[in-house]
């Protein structure tokens, strides 16, 4: 009967199996996700491809997430979150075999691009763990579930080159393992939905009363909200800009102008979901006790856009980095430590929440952005001339910045609105899939050195954000020597 | 922790008056009750008219016996129940006791009869009752608006025959219907000796006149009533004349941010652990946590009593609607007496903290019971379900539905079957407090939900016994009466071809009686059910002789289908054979 405890051995008690099933759910589709990143010369190779056009391919890769986050989010509420794990992981596991064996650049783009979709997966977990953990032990609980499913990524780059090139081996290698990571996927999907239950043995899945849009409590942030939904889609314009005839040409005129009708559909229809979530609150204004500053939620998505946005592109373009910094160095070599950016996930997150606890909330965030700002300036000024393994300790230390990071937002998340933590979770989360996109767009304009100057600028202008933050108010009880629990008097 | 801390902002202004006009004896009955504290949140402000039949013996005294009678009963109706039934059932009473006062007359017109035309405001709504020829009129932004029907036919010459009013048969149709209310309402009651002389655009113009926005004061609003009795009076009314005004100034619509008010004082308590002690009660141990709320067993420390202790989960720290829903727990729990109900307790000390204490029952659930020993004697069940439908009986005599009957909601003591949690309960009398949040609704699977629930329908008691329907056959079987497909139906057409396995089959010591029984408490129709839970039980003691025929069996036991079709390849069989020997 431990309370705050969280005992992962015990696999008899079924909230514990859950977890299990669905951090290992997650851990597939980021090992789906990013898959291609450590193996790029040898697609490369195949395809005959250019810098540019690999590039658009990282950029694809993230593009399709975040108007995925919205429907997986729909479908969650619809349908449980074991049907839509298990369906996302069948699906992902389907286009995963058909991107090893593309054989034109533009099936493999497309394909890249659908499988964007398996990247919203981490909402579905979220709501999965909420579901089964009480309140005081779901935030470790959903620390484990995030930190080792986001370790996904670094497995992928670990283990795919050499599954490729020693194991399988010969030209086609690559495909093999890609394949590989496809079965793993659809099985595990197909186990996921015999295995987990969407609720514990006689609770009620609870549909959120209001869905499509967060609740906001005064006219200004109603305003502030639609503002903040801008940007993505002027990123996603701007990627399909660069991938039109105006800039890399890999789609047509057509297609772009397509896209841009589409984008514009997609936020006529976003502006009228928010309408409806909000439309009582516009009438009638929101009672005292519901309030709550928008602005708080506002900060916390652009400091995730520069702390896990960044940590998306960088986990993408890093493998390929070492291996053209390093002439010479081995596939399997670049793509272990091109790992060493997301090793870091393990202990870098829950560390960052435990310094957000103990020193204070802005402080703690704003000093971690300050220390990831710095980390990139190192980063972008790694050459050739520099020791393998001082550029390795560089990369470690400027992830472990950005992880703290993205645990010192996580945070704060649940303590701005508690009933609506779901949904502000979704918007920051949301917000560090654009910051994947905008980083990885400009990555296709400009060489590595000057991207990584670009996230280090764009992380000391969210600094200066991070001072809108407001404190939260903390606990407001204590314990007694002899076990009294009583209230604090606040003056 | 209960209604009483409501308080309520509906501010309302009334005048009335009643005249006998030119007649000798005055056979309208008037009368307005505002109430204070907890009745005016949970009952509200009535208003009554009654028009005594003047053809009627009895009309004087029929009028005001309604009037009387409505505004004494309706008030002590029991808190939970809605304005409707609280409303409906009054009346009801009334209306029998009139009709029995007036049998000893040849034809029932001559009885105790009168209209009666009703008011209700409460909660920024206003709940009308209406039988007769008199009649409510709304005045909103200066416009007016009968909002009642006249149930008088014209027979003819000049004259007016009631169609309907109170005390003529045993049967009252009485026509009701809700308003919202907004300030600057204006609620008009008038006898026909009213209306019938003044048009309607006359009185609404003579309310603009009489009652303006400085009508503040009952006396202002007196004086206006006489005034327009005076009108009709001048233009030549025959008749009695009353009339009742009830201005609007406040609706109480911000009521719901009041509710939280007063018990958002109370914090939630930390999570708990074993040897804390909080308000003077000590956590032995934590019984269950879920996302939605923790329960702990915990110990008195003054007289060391044992009690559960349930707190809210800190996941709803600021949400209204589930902090609402659970001080409304312990209310409903504490208005429930039975044995066969866990005991809300009251603490002693008071409390600091937002949570709960019921009396703790030692045993295990029956969802333990049935995970040991995977079903039940049939003795055993029995008893169980008795048991259980006198718990239910009990919320269901309060309006209150439980919602929630499933194996882990029941424990097996050696005091007999406790229902415990209250936290699904459906109050009708509460579900009209206006809150602007809407409820949740459930939208997965749960074994244990009456089809409605999915099916969007009308929920009633009927639902909660056929989740004991299927509890009763677990108990007897182990088993899911529909079979793991029942969880997955969605809509009218797959419960449709659900397929009823008898609990017989499964289980051979059942009675055939008892199957009947627990078939038709499974009916997907609830209007199949049993019309009244003590039904239900009485076929769970006793054979009913309708299910007890042996034919039920035999043809379940004796596939009759496989028999035709094995007679019938016989058959074919010989036939070609014959056929061949033939040739």
């Amino acid at each position: 009967m431990s309370s705050s405890k969280v005992n992962l051995l015990d696999i008899q008690d079924p909230k514990i199996r859950t977890l299990h099933l669905t951090w290992v759910a997650f851990f597939l589709s980021f090992v789906v996700w990013f898959n291609h990143a450590p193996l790029k010369p040898l697609i490369m190779e195949t395809f005959n491809m250019s810098v540019d056009q690999w590039k658009a391919l990282l950029t694809l890769n993230v593009a399709l997430t975040i108007p995925a986050r919205i429907i997986i989010g729909m479908l969650v509420d619809r349908f449980g979150p074991r049907n839509v794990f298990s369906s996302l992981l069948v699906l992902a596991g389907i286009f995963c075999c058909l991107f090893a064996f593309a054989q034109t650049y533009q099936q493999l783009a497309l394909l890249r691009l659908l499988l964007g979709f398996v990247g919203a997966g981490f909402v579905i977990g979220i709501r999965m763990v909420g579901e089964w953990f009480p309140a005081k032990s779901v935030g470790l609980a959903q620390g484990i579930y995030g930190g080792w499913g986001n370790f996904g990524s670094a497995a992928a780059a670990f283990t795919l080159p050499t599954l490729a090139i020693v194991v399988f081996g010969g030209e086609n290698g690559w495909r093999y393992s890609v394949t590989a990571t496809g079965v793993l996927a659809f099985a595990y999907g197909i186990f996921y939905f015999l295995r987990a239950k969407n609720t514990p043995k006689g609770s009620t899945y609870f549909k959120p009363k209001r869905s499509g849009g967060l609740e906001v409590s005064s006219k200004r942030d109603y305003w502030l909200y639609i503002l903040m939904n801008v940007p993505m889609y002027v990123i996603l314009s701007v990627m399909v800009w660069k991938l039109s005839p105006a800039g890399t040409s890999l789609i047509s005129e057509m297609t772009a102008n397509v896209c841009y009708v589409l984008f514009v559909v997609l936020f006529v229809f976003q502006y009228s979901q928010i309408r409806k979530v909000n439309k009582e609150m516009l009438t009638h204004g929101v009672a005292e006790s519901d309030k709550y500053e928008f602005k708080q939620v506002a900060v916390l998505a652009w400091a995730y856009f520069v702390t896990f946005g960044s940590e998306l592109a960088v986990v993408s373009m890093l493998p390929g980095f070492f291996l053209d910094t390093y002439q010479g160095m081995s596939l399997a070599a670049a793509g272990a430590l091109g790992s060493a950016f997301a090793f870091m996930n393990l202990v870098a997150r829950p560390s960052g929440g435990w310094f957000s606890d103990k020193f204070g909330r802005r402080k703690s965030l704003t000093l971690l952005i300050g220390g990831l700002s710095i980390g990139y300036f190192v980063l972008s000024q790694i050459t050739s001339g520099w020791p393998v393994l001082l550029a390795v300790v560089a990369v470690m230390c400027c992830s472990f910045f950005v992880q703290a990071g993205e645990g010192a937002v996580f945070a704060i998340v649940p303590l701005i609105k508690r009933r609506m933590t779901g949904q502000i979770a979704g918007i920051t989360g949301a917000f560090g899939n654009v910051g994947a996109v905008t980083y990885l767009t400009a990555f296709t304009f400009v060489d590595t050195s000057t991207f990584f100057v670009i996230i280090a600028v764009s992380a000391i202008a969210v600094m200066f954000l991070t001072q809108f933050i407001s404190e939260p108010s903390g606990h407001t009880t204590e314990v007694l020597p002899d076990g009294t629990v009583q209230l604090i008097e606040v003056s | 922790m209960s209604l009483e801390h409501m308080s309520s902002r509906l501010d309302v202004v009334v005048g009335q008056y009643s005249s006998a006009g030119i007649k000798a004896v005055n056979e309208d009955a008037i009368g307005i009750r505002i109430p204070d504290g907890s009745a005016l949140i949970a009952k509200g402000i009535v208003a009554v008219i009654a028009d005594g039949v003047s053809a009627s013996e009895g009309g004087k005294v029929a009028s005001a016996t309604a009037v009387s009678g409505f505004l004494s009963d309706y008030y002590s109706t029991h808190d939970t129940w809605s304005v409707e039934t609280s409303g409906s059932k009054v009346l009801n009473a009334l209306n029998r006791w009139l009709y029995g006062q007036g049998q000893h007359y040849t034809t029932a017109e001559k009885g105790y009869v009168t209209t009666f035309s009703a008011v209700i405001l409460k909660s920024s709504s206003a709940y009308v009752f209406h039988v007769g020829d008199s009649r409510i009129y709304r005045i909103r932004a200066g416009d007016i608006e009968q909002i009642t029907r006249d149930h008088a036919t014209a027979v003819g010459n000049g004259q007016r025959y009631l169609a309907r009013a109170v005390g003529i048969d045993l049967n009252l149709d009485v026509d009701f219907h809700r308003l919202d209310l907004l300030a600057g309402d204006l609620f008009v009651l008038t006898t026909d000796g009213v209306h019938e002389w003044l048009k309607t655009r006359e009185l609404q113009d003579l309310l603009h006149t009489v009652v303006s926005e400085n009508t503040v004061d009952a006396r202002a609003m007196d004086s206006a009533c006489e005034q327009i009795v005076a009108r009709a009076m001048g233009n030549g009314s025959t008749d009695n004349l009353s009339i009742q005004l009830l201005r609007i100034n406040n609706p109480g619509q911000p009521e719901h941010d009041d509710v939280l008010a007063s018990v958002s004082t109370l914090p939630f308590p930390p999570a708990l652990q074993p040897g804390q002690i909080i308000d003077g009660w000590k956590v032995l141990s934590e019984i269950q946590a879920t996302s939605r709320s923790e329960v702990y067993l915990v110990e008195n420390q003054a007289d060391g009593t044992k009690a559960v202790l349930k707190a809210p989960s800190a996941n709803f720290m600021d949400d209204p609607e589930y902090i609402e829903r659970f001080i409304m727990e312990e209310w409903v729990g504490s208005r429930i007496a039975s044995a066969n109900v866990v005991k809300v307790i009251k603490p002693p000390q008071g409390r600091k903290f937002l949570y709960y204490l019921t009396e703790y029952v030692s045993g295990p659930t029956l969802g333990q019971l049935l995970r040991e020993r995977t079903r039940l004697s049939v003795v055993d069940a029995q008893n169980i379900i008795i048991q259980a439908i006198s718990g239910l009986r009990a919320f269901h005599r309060r309006d209150v539905l439980h919602q929630d009957i499933k194996p882990d909601n029941m424990i097996y003591s050696d005091k007999g079957v406790r229902i415990i949690d209250f936290g699904s309960c459906h109050v009708a009398g509460v579900g009209e407090i206006k809150t602007r949040i809407s409820r949740q609704k459930t939208l997965g699977t749960r074994d244990y939900c009456a089809p409605e629930y999915l099916l969007n329908t009308t929920i009633s008691a009927k639902s909660d016994q056929f989740s004991l329907g299927v509890l009763l056959y677990e108990l007897l079987t182990g088993k899911h009466p529909f079979g793991a497909t029942y969880h997955k139906c969605v809509e009218e057409k797959d419960f449709a071809r659900l397929h009823y396995t008898p609990s017989y089959k499964l289980n051979p010591l059942v009675p055939v009686w008892l199957d009947g029984a627990i078939r038709r408490a499974l009916s997907i129709d609830p209007e199949k059910r049993y019309p009244a839970l003590s039904e239900f039980a009485q076929d769970i003691q006793r054979p009913n002789p309708a299910y007890e025929s042996d034919r039920q069996v035999m043809a379940d036991r004796f596939n009759s289908v496989r028999f035709w079709k094995v007679v019938a390849g016989v058959l074919l069989l010989a036939n070609l054979l014959t056929w061949l020997i033939v040739l």
